[in-house]
């Protein structure tokens, strides 16, 4: 009998650890991929391309599009929903893909390991390379060399419901510009069916793109220029986080609750229509101009700055680079002038709603017809990000501050004074 | 009990090609990982580059890391709350069921049914239940008159902790009451028909018959269940993303954050080891206190 009980035992356990190895074959498919990349005396070459979620379809397409052009080379593009864990994962079991498609903050960090290819030539010699956006340059850079090239970026917009804004007697095509009006449009908003406006406070990736640029409106920032040291202490991130405090806490035009949504929650309580205003992204712009929540008549405007002068945005998206194992950096860099070309930075992006990452396609028949997409070019113009090789570790002291802040467990000022502290020592490490 | 031998011509057992594949996927997906991660944990491992051996340097720290801690609090604390949550339901829908009417097998189906879902579909799915603004729950207890006031359910500890223990016991004690009812069942009719006639009551014959002599499937139950709550990652990842302050971050969570967000493999390693102690205590006195003292 307790021999019985103990093989059952052992064998449910044996299949629970099964169970939980399903995404192992990830590692094992992309090591069948490596072993096919060969570059023998006909030219076939083969090289993998890891994207995100959002720009996987236009990387795919871009591959198809680049080898009826170039029928010898084969770009496979696989969509990784965890990029960096994945990447990382592969580096460290030498299996990494040849191009990736990253999220630009993480650019700092993985060219600081050396796991990216210096591209600072090719990029100099690019004709457009003044096209791109200051911000996206500053993140691909590390010790003055280029690591990346910005491909599909994505900023952050305000966002209103023109229906909600006419009820509460506000004209529908005059946006918030400064933080007072902020307040007095959401107050108005602000009734029992629907929140003024809400943000996602929740996790790093939310909170830095819709929160941050409030800092820097008011001439504040994350950290110093060169990343060493945070500038949560300074009065100026003070006051943009107790401007968030009493957004809630005092006019009471946001929830609390903010303090835990993702992105998707929030811009699910904007499109449910149980929030008037929230901060979200151009790709999700598209989306809901789509249709793809419904009717929901939506007007866009640059995150209120302020007073009204300083209007800026966090500019993230997508950089691609060429890994370090990358066995064919040539071809690859060829397939990367070609996504960075008109034929996929209009006829891909833009024409779905996606910003091109050069300005000097910013005009083009496709955003030419919707007048919104002019509020996501401004706001990619004065796009940054904050630069940091450590950058998700020195956002957490960040998060666990504001919320403690906007839940009233410390003052805006002990919060950012204290994760200042974290931050600096996490920076020194 | 025999185990079946099974010889070739030869005469040698084919016992052993029998269970080599999955002595082989476990090696590969399991030994080997562990191997690894606990060669890593005496390291300064970050992603490439220099690593640098440091002895006990990481399980040192990680008994200074304040939030290493909490973590382990907040877990422990979950799996304290969930796990007599689970056995009660599971006790009571395992009685329901563990009956001969007609069609009682759909009910046990439906009672099983929620284990199978993926951890994340149902924290998705339970998230927007629980959401404040947009959530079918507190739209419903605001018609019923239950509340005036939106309930933040994600928003604080004491909210999610109590709406995160409620979904994982609709969703688990499914998988318990299954055990039940296999323990109900080795338990003979005569037995329970002596109890009878020596007058106990129903209370008495599930107290001092049937809980006793099922010790060992409880014990088996609740080393699997207890194991999956220490484990907990996926639901508070989801719904509570581990906060607000970290308050909800459990330890997995926290190695998770720590080898695949901060980069630092050789301290994730080192506390996973660290966990796998905890957990390898926790089962064997689980083990020790259910043993069942008629097993020979």
């Amino acid at each position: 009998m307790k021999r019985r009980i103990f093989s059952l035992m052992l064998s449910v356990v044996v299949l629970a650890s099964l169970t939980g190895c399903g995404g192992n074959s990830v590692t094992s498919d992309k090591s069948k991929d490596k072993a096919n990349k060969e570059t023998t005396d006909n030219d076939e070459v083969e090289l993998t391309l890891w994207a995100r979620q959002n720009y996987y379809d236009v990387c795919k397409i871009a591959s198809e599009k680049y080898h009826e052009k170039n029928p010898h080379v084969t770009i496979k593009v696989a969509e990784q929903t965890e990029l960096s864990d994945q990447f990382a994962i592969a580096l460290s079991a030498n299996n990494e893909p040849d191009i990736v498609s990253m999220d630009s903050v993480l650019i700092p960090y993985y060219s600081s390991i050396g796991a990216l290819t210096d591209i600072t030539d090719k990029v100099n010699e690019m004709d457009f390379k003044d096209t791109f956006s200051e911000g996206m340059i500053r993140l691909s850079t590390f010790e003055e060399q280029q690591f990346a090239v910005p491909f599909g970026p994505d900023v952050s917009v305000l966002l209103y419901n023109k229906e909600h804004f006419k009820e509460a007697g506000l004209d529908p095509d005059k946006a918030p510009a400064t933080w007072d009006e902020l307040v007095e449009y959401a107050e108005k908003l602000t009734t029992e069916d629907h929140a003024g406006y809400v943000y996602s406070g929740g996790d790093a990736g939310g909170n830095m793109f819709t929160f941050v640029p409030y800092i820097w409106s008011n001439d504040g920032d994350v950290l110093t220029e060169d990343g060493s040291k945070s500038l949560l202490d300074q009065p100026e991130a003070i006051e943009a986080l107790q401007f968030f405090c009493d957004l809630t806490n005092k006019y009471k035009v946001t929830p609390a609750s903010v303090n835990s949504y993702d992105f998707g929650e929030a811009t699910d309580a904007f499109t449910t229509g149980k929030a008037s205003m929230v901060v979200l992204g151009s790709a999700a712009v598209w989306n809901i101009l789509n249709g793809e929540y419904g009717d929901i008549s939506i007007g866009i405007s640059l995150i209120p700055a302020k007073d009204g002068k300083n209007f800026t945005s966090f500019s993230g998206g997508d950089s691609l680079a060429i890994s370090r194992g990358c066995k064919n950096p040539e071809v690859a860099w060829d397939f990367i002038q070609y996504c960075l070309s008109e034929d996929i930075q209009v006829e891909e992006l833009a024409q779905y709603g996606m910003i091109p990452a050069r300005s000097d396609l910013f005009e083009n028949e496709y955003f030419n017809e919707r007048p919104e997409f002019k509020v996501t070019q401004e706001a990619l113009k004065v796009g940054r990000a904050p630069y940091s090789l450590k950058y998700n570790e020195m956002y957490a002291p960040f998060l666990d501050g504001m919320q403690a802040a906007l839940n009233e467990q410390m003052t805006a000022e002990e919060a950012f004074t204290s994760a200042a502290k974290k931050i600096n020592s996490i920076l020194e490490e | 009990m025999s185990i079946v031998h099974i010889k070739n011509k030869k005469g040698e057992t084919l016992n052993f090609l029998f269970i080599l594949p999955a002595v082989l996927l476990n090696l590969m997906f399991f030994i080997w990982p562990f191997v690894r991660a606990l060669y890593m944990s005496f390291y300064d491992w970050s992603l490439m580059g220099n690593k640098k051996f440091i002895g006990l340097g990481n399980f040192i720290e990680a008994f200074h890391d304040e939030k290493f801690i909490n973590s382990l609090i907040f877990t422990l604390k979950y799996a304290v709350i969930v796990t007599p949550c689970l056995f009660i339901v599971a006790f009571a829908l395992a009685l329901l069921v563990n009956q001969n009417f007609k069609g009682v097998t759909i009910f046990r189906t439906i009672y099983f049914a929620p284990v199978v879902i993926s951890m994340t579909t149902c924290s998705l799915v339970w998230l927007w239940i629980y959401n404040d603004l947009y959530g079918v729950l507190n739209y419903i207890l605001d018609k019923l008159g239950i509340i005036s006031e939106n309930i933040l359910w994600m928003n604080s500890a004491d909210t999610s902790l109590p709406a995160i223990v409620f979904m994982i016991t609709w969703k688990m004690a499914g998988f318990t009451m299954l055990i039940l009812i296999g323990a109900f069942q080795t338990i003979d009719e005569e037995v329970y028909e002596a109890a009878s006639i020596d007058g106990a009551s129903k209370i008495q014959k599930f107290t001092r018959i049937t809980l006793p002599m099922i010790k060992s499937y409880i014990a088996l139950a609740m080393i699997i269940s207890v194991i999956g709550s220490v484990l907990a990652f996926e639901q508070f990842s989801i719904m509570t993303k581990g906060g607000p302050s970290s308050s909800t971050t459990t330890t997995v969570h926290y190695i998770y954050n720590t080898s695949f967000k901060y980069f630092h493999f050789g301290y994730g390693s080192a506390i996973s080891m660290i966990l796998l102690v905890i957990l390898l205590g926790l089962s064997y006195f689980q083990m020790a206190a259910l043993k069942d003292p008629t097993d020979n």
